[in-house]
């Protein structure tokens, strides 16, 4: 009799499989998504990775653009389904593009959908686009079916923030976490469509830009977000290009430890930057010799000039746009919590006294130990 | 009885009993409270918990082979039955909210579009049929278990320290000393609290002298498991997305990704939260359905405890907003600490 | 007289063909010799009973020709018979009775020995390590044993179970090792079995295992080597007629992980081989539940261009992955059996037949996708390295158990099912001992023994579940 029992409660568990019951076959994978506003509503584009397998078994790759708008993004993320076949599926979100729109006006009402929602994962990089749509961005020929790539944007991404030092890879989680904080200003890069020479178009992933109040601000040009990733430690090694005896040679910098420590004293702020960084030559267009000590000296200030220069040119980009990038006032929230009202509106970079002190060192200089070109 | 079980058995169910209710609401409401100080506050709490704990080991000690209900009932008399029924009362309650959030954070988390009673059902059937087989079962299975999750546990830690970044433990205090206090008060009467419903097992422990060096430490070893936690959820998320999110330790492990291609585990991760709400409920199952009746053999007993608490519970919290019960779950429950004072008075009469 | 008796005991017998009656006269005195032809040896009866009855002369008329007889005859057994019953068990065991007039009748054993010889083990092969096996000899058997522990603390019990079948049973335990609690409920079980015949030492198997679960609580082995080391550890063996498997109690979950090659091979690699066991387990239960949950509920625990390609190899098929995994796993189930079945000659044809039909064909006509074929065909051979039937028949059963709460709830069901594992698991005793031996009542020094093999210098210490008499083995 207990045998019988527990054979009908098992018998009538097995059909209620749990309602979220979903076959891999119905699923619209969602690699990249893209959120505009235009009149109103938000426009949705949706790049979803489609496999076909053909007959002899081969499986070819496509991705296709799915369109929709609503009045709020979860509203238009649901439209999506009044179109298409397969159910949107979030979870494996790895690109977020903004589109101009949003960039101008609306950054910060796209925040709650994405960060809320318990399918959307927020692991996904975050990028914008200040100059363009973001549909043009993932679909520039207007296709239906086209070969946005999101794993080349990604690994080029990854590649630039390690390589280049212009850019900076974030995850939307991190971008919410740095928002979220007191005092500081973050930052997002930006993607645009560029045009080729030969008249097609490409996406270039160019520099950073801030978010304030509710907006983009102007993007930071190639010194300064090289100076703001040296200030956070964020690449691995950059090659810079000073000058020196009338001639360009090119440096590499990697291993970049920096720290900004601010003191207040007698109610004035002084705050310094420390670099310490180690460079190595890589193109010495001249006939020097790098191990001699007089020429490595003469190196070290070059760098050390140069260095000062792209971080002044920050210092200036911030006290104009009154966005504080590096996060002065919150380090003065970390450190000196109760005087923090005091200072809460004011430009720290112009009431506050920036010292910049680099230390580096060059001492490794290739496989050759002259030059001789 | 000749029903015996080992002292490394009641550590595990005691640290499964502490940490239980801290996925939960404890986390939400010490980082509510005191913000950036809570690692602080944790640190108090220890010292402010030793006067309970000391307390319960006098109890303890003067324990020999009676349960907690004999003994009560010996020590105070017809005060002493009242005292059982608000234990049995506390139990129920305890059970009653943990099992709302652990079917929330399940169905939340993972299954977003099943019947809450769905789960409750299956979950709590398993849990009364292991409770169902005597407590050595139980004792066993929550010992395999622990061993398991503490194993994940520290390898999780471990992958977690490249994230830390210190800098976001900064202002280290930012609120008044008042609020600190209160955490503090807060964090001991959710840590010491399950202390007394382990004094049940001691009469049936193999090794008795022990008994008290497994409450120590079990309280010790509590206290380090939420700290570490703690402090990794403010050193790597910082406070403010900590108090957004609804349960931070869980999104704490999205972050981990090993050798490039080891990084969605927090699906898995999961299990450690619900093997602490496993013990957690196993044990109080089984406490209840023992104190609650004479006749100590029910096997069908079990089962409607065991299915009754969850379905009421689930009703009742989508049908009205019960918000204010989680927040004032503290004080109810703190008074078992007037219980644990009042038991460990020493007797006028000899 | 004797005619009567003679007539009796046909009737009562109902003149079966088999019962030979020979009437002989020796010196004026007529002799009854009573035995049953299938069962006793004839060469035993001419030679020591007719020859040394017909060397005695005046003797026979002697009264007590039995104490005579018993002081002659050298090795076989003289026994007394007591009433009719225990006539009638003699001449079924093989004695043949001697009937002299006007004496008391008395029995010899003249048994024939009705088996194999010794052969190799047929289920449980070894590459290195001594090869005999137990036969259905009784004898044999225990002797397998004895002369392997030459020691006059190997205790026996001998038991007669069965109301028809009246099998010998023995019970085998070391008399300075043992736990005297643990014989005594052994023995008590074994006297209160009530039944009508005991064919195979199986039948003993199920009705002390008390509990109910697939899971075996009691090994059967058939080689003497394995019984001897369990015996020196302080269990026990029981041995029954006409069965070539000897069963050994308690045991304990760790011992189902143990193969004969573990005990005489290095110890490092037996570690790794062990580990290698374990994972093995792991696979065989989890692996197709896993795969099922993760691409029906929880699509977010894989990378993604693994995720793509599971949906690419779904398209086209038509039934729910579920029924897919439980179909496949019925297949190979059906192959498993169907191969053991299968007379040897014609056995190579059916398996490729099979797994033909199973892997190209079944993929190519879009009935299943490659990788759930992949998937059960790894958790089946993971299941076949225990060389325990009834440990792969458990891992069975729980591994289907495991695909029907992972498609239910995804892998909140394999957390479930895992719960109901491990509570399941350590309910059971064998014996009266907790089957999670090291693990559940924690004994930190066993656990590690259990997992890494040490060396046969160091493994001087005996469980102390079992035992709590004589813990150190050696003083190397």
């Amino acid at each position: 009799m207990k045998k019988i029992k527990i054979l009908l409660l098992i018998l009538i568990i097995i059909p209620l499989t749990g309602c979220n019951y979903m076959e891999l076959n119905k699923l619209a994978i969602v690699s990249a998504l893209g959120i505009d506003y235009k009149d109103n509503k938000y426009e949705i584009t949706a790049q979803v990775m489609d496999i076909q397998k053909t007959t002899n078994g081969d499986m070819s790759q496509k991705s296709i653009i799915y369109e929709a708008e609503g009045k709020t993004i979860g509203k238009a993320i649901r439209n999506l389904s009044e179109k298409y076949p397969k159910t949107i599926y979030l979870g494996h979100l790895e690109i977020i593009i903004l589109g101009k729109e949003i960039a101008e006006e609306k950054t910060n009402d796209t925040f709650d959908f994405l960060i809320r929602s318990p399918e959307v994962r927020s692991t996904g990089n975050i990028l914008v686009n200040k100059y363009q749509s973001a549909k043009e961005t993932l679909n520039p020929k207007n296709e239906k079916e086209n070969s946005f790539a999101t794993e080349q944007i990604k690994s080029s991404l990854e590649n630039a923030t390690k390589r280049t030092g212009t850019v900076k890879m974030i995850t939307f989680e991190e971008f919410i976490q740095e928002y979220l904080q007191k005092g500081i200003d973050p930052v997002i890069p930006i993607i645009r469509i560029g045009k080729n020479k030969d008249e097609t178009s490409n996406t270039i992933i160019t520099h950073l830009a801030p978010l304030k109040n509710n907006k983009i601000e102007k993007e930071l040009d190639e010194k300064q977000s090289i100076a703001y990733n040296t200030i956070n430690n964020n690449y691995d090694d950059i090659v810079i290009t000073p000058e020196y005896k009338n001639n360009t040679i090119g440096i590499i910098l990697y291993n970049p430890k920096s720290k900004i420590k601010t003191k207040i004293k007698n109610n004035k702020i002084i705050t310094n930057i420390n670099i310490t960084i180690e460079a190595k030559a890589n193109e010495l267009n001249q006939k020097i010799n790098p191990n001699n000590k007089r020429t490595q000296k003469e190196l070290e200030q070059i760098i050390k000039k140069e260095l000062e220069d792209y971080i002044q040119s920050l210092i200036n980009y911030c006290k104009e746009t009154d966005s504080d990038i590096l996060g002065l006032k919150n380090i003065i929230y970390k450190n000196y919590y109760k005087e923090y009202k005091n200072y809460k509106n004011l430009n720290l970079y112009t009431e506050s006294n920036i010292k910049i002190n680099i230390k580096t060192k060059i001492y490794r200089s290739g496989s050759i130990n002259k030059g001789e070109f | 009885m000749n029903k015996k079980i080992k002292s490394n058995e009641v550590l595990a169910i005691e640290i499964g009993l502490i940490t239980a209710l801290f996925p939960g609401i404890a986390n939400t409401l010490i980082l509510n409270t005191s913000k950036n100080a809570s690692l602080l506050s944790v640190l108090i709490a220890i010292l402010i918990g030793t006067i309970p704990l000391f307390m319960i080991i006098k109890i303890s000690k003067n324990i020999k082979t009676e349960s907690l209900k004999e003994y009560i009932i010996k020590k105070l008399g017809i005060l002493g039955k009242i005292l059982n029924i608000i234990l049995i009362t506390i139990a129920i309650f305890i059970l009653f909210i943990n099992s709302w959030l652990i079917i929330d954070f399940i169905i939340s988390q993972f299954l977003t579009r099943t019947s809450y009673y769905f789960i409750a059902i299956l979950f709590f059937t398993i849990i009364a049929y292991i409770v169902n087989k005597g407590i050595e079962t139980t004792s066993r299975t929550v010992f395999v278990l622990f061993i398991l999750i503490s194993i994940i546990m520290i390898a999780l830690w471990i992958c977690l320290i490249p994230y830390i970044n210190l800098s976001n433990l900064k202002p280290y205090i930012d609120v008044t000393t008042n609020k600190i206090i209160k955490s503090s008060i807060i964090n001991t009467v959710y840590i010491t609290m399950p202390l007394i419903y382990i004094l049940d097992l001691k009469h049936i422990t193999t090794d008795k002298e022990n008994f008290e060096k497994t409450i120590v430490i079990g309280y010790i070893t509590s206290y380090l498991i939420i700290a570490i936690f703690l402090f990794f959820l403010l050193s790597i998320y910082g406070i403010e997305l900590s108090t957004i999110l609804t349960y931070p330790v869980y999104a704490l492990f999205k972050k981990i990704q090993i050798l490039g291609f080891i990084e969605r585990i927090e699906n898995f991760a999961g299990i450690q939260i619900i093997t602490v709400f496993f013990v957690q409920a196993s044990y109080l199952i089984y406490y209840i359905k023992r104190n609650l009746i004479k006749n100590k053999n029910q096997k069908k007993l079990t089962y409607l405890i065991a299915l009754v608490i969850p379905i009421t519970s689930i009703f009742i919290f989508k049908n009205y907003n019960l918000t204010i019960v989680l927040k004032t779950s503290v004080y109810i429950i703190g008074s078992i600490i007037t219980i644990i004072t009042f038991l460990s008075i020493p007797q006028k009469n000899i | 007289m004797i005619e009567k008796i003679e007539q009796k005991i046909k009737k009562d017998f109902k003149n079966s063909p088999d019962i030979v009656f020979r009437k002989i006269k020796i010196r004026n005195k007529k002799i009854l010799l009573i035995y049953n032809i299938t069962l006793t040896n004839s060469n035993n009866i001419n030679e020591f009973i007719l020859e040394k009855l017909t060397t005695l002369k005046k003797r026979i008329t002697n009264k007590n020709i039995y104490n005579h007889l018993s002081n002659i005859i050298p090795e076989n057994v003289i026994q007394d018979i007591k009433d009719k019953n225990d006539l009638y068990t003699k001449i079924e065991s093989g004695f043949t009775i001697v009937i002299i007039e006007k004496q008391k009748p008395f029995a010899i054993e003249t048994k024939e020995n009705l088996s194999r010889g010794i052969t190799e083990p047929l289920t449980e092969q070894s590459i290195s390590g001594p090869k005999d096996a137990f036969t259905e000899n009784y004898q044999t058997n225990i002797g397998l044993i004895r002369k392997r522990i030459k020691t006059n603390k190997l205790g026996i019990k001998e038991k007669t179970i069965g109301k028809q079948s009246k099998t010998k049973v023995a019970i085998l335990y070391m008399n300075n090792i043992i736990e005297p609690n643990l014989l005594k409920t052994i023995e008590e079980k074994l006297n209160h079995i009530d039944i009508d015949a005991i064919l195979d030492s199986t039948y003993i198997k199920e009705i002390l295992e008390n509990n109910q679960s697939p899971f075996p609580t009691i090994i059967t082995t058939e080689r003497p080597d394995t019984a001897s080391i369990s015996l020196l550890e302080g269990k026990i063996c029981i041995l029954t007629e006409n069965s070539p498997y000897g069963l050994i109690i308690p045991t304990f979950f760790s011992d189902l992980f143990h193969a004969v090659e573990d005990n005489y091979q290095n110890s490092i690699n037996v570690t790794f081989t062990r580990i290698i066991r374990y994972t093995a387990f792991l696979i065989a239960i989890i692996l197709p539940a896993l795969h099922v949950a993760i691409t029906t509920y929880d699509h977010e625990a894989i990378p993604v261009t693994l995720l793509v390609n599971f949906a690419a190899q779904r398209e086209g098929v038509p039934f729910p992955l579920i029924a897919e995994a439980l179909g496949l796993t019925l297949v190979f189930e059906l192959l498993r059996e169907s191969d053991i079945r299968m007379p040897h000659l014609s056995g190579t044809a059916i398996s490729i037949l099979g797994a033909i039909v199973l892997g190209d064909a079944a993929v190519a006509a879009g009935i299943v996708s490659p990788i759930m074929v992949i998937v059960i065909a790894l958790s089946a051979i993971s299941s076949l390295m225990f060389s325990n039937v009834g440990m792969v028949n458990a891992i069975r059963f729980w591994r289907i158990f495991f695909i029907i709460f992972a498609g239910i709830a995804g892998i909140i069901g394999i957390f479930f099912a895992s719960f109901l594992l491990i509570g399941h698991l350590s309910s059971l005793k064998s014996g009266e001992k907790p089957y999670l031996y090291p693990l559940a009542p924690f004994n930190k020094r066993f656990l590690k023994e259990v997992i890494i093999k040490k060396n046969i210098k160091k493994e001087n210490k005996r469980m102390p579940v079992l035992t709590d008499k004589n813990y150190t083995r050696s003083n190397l």
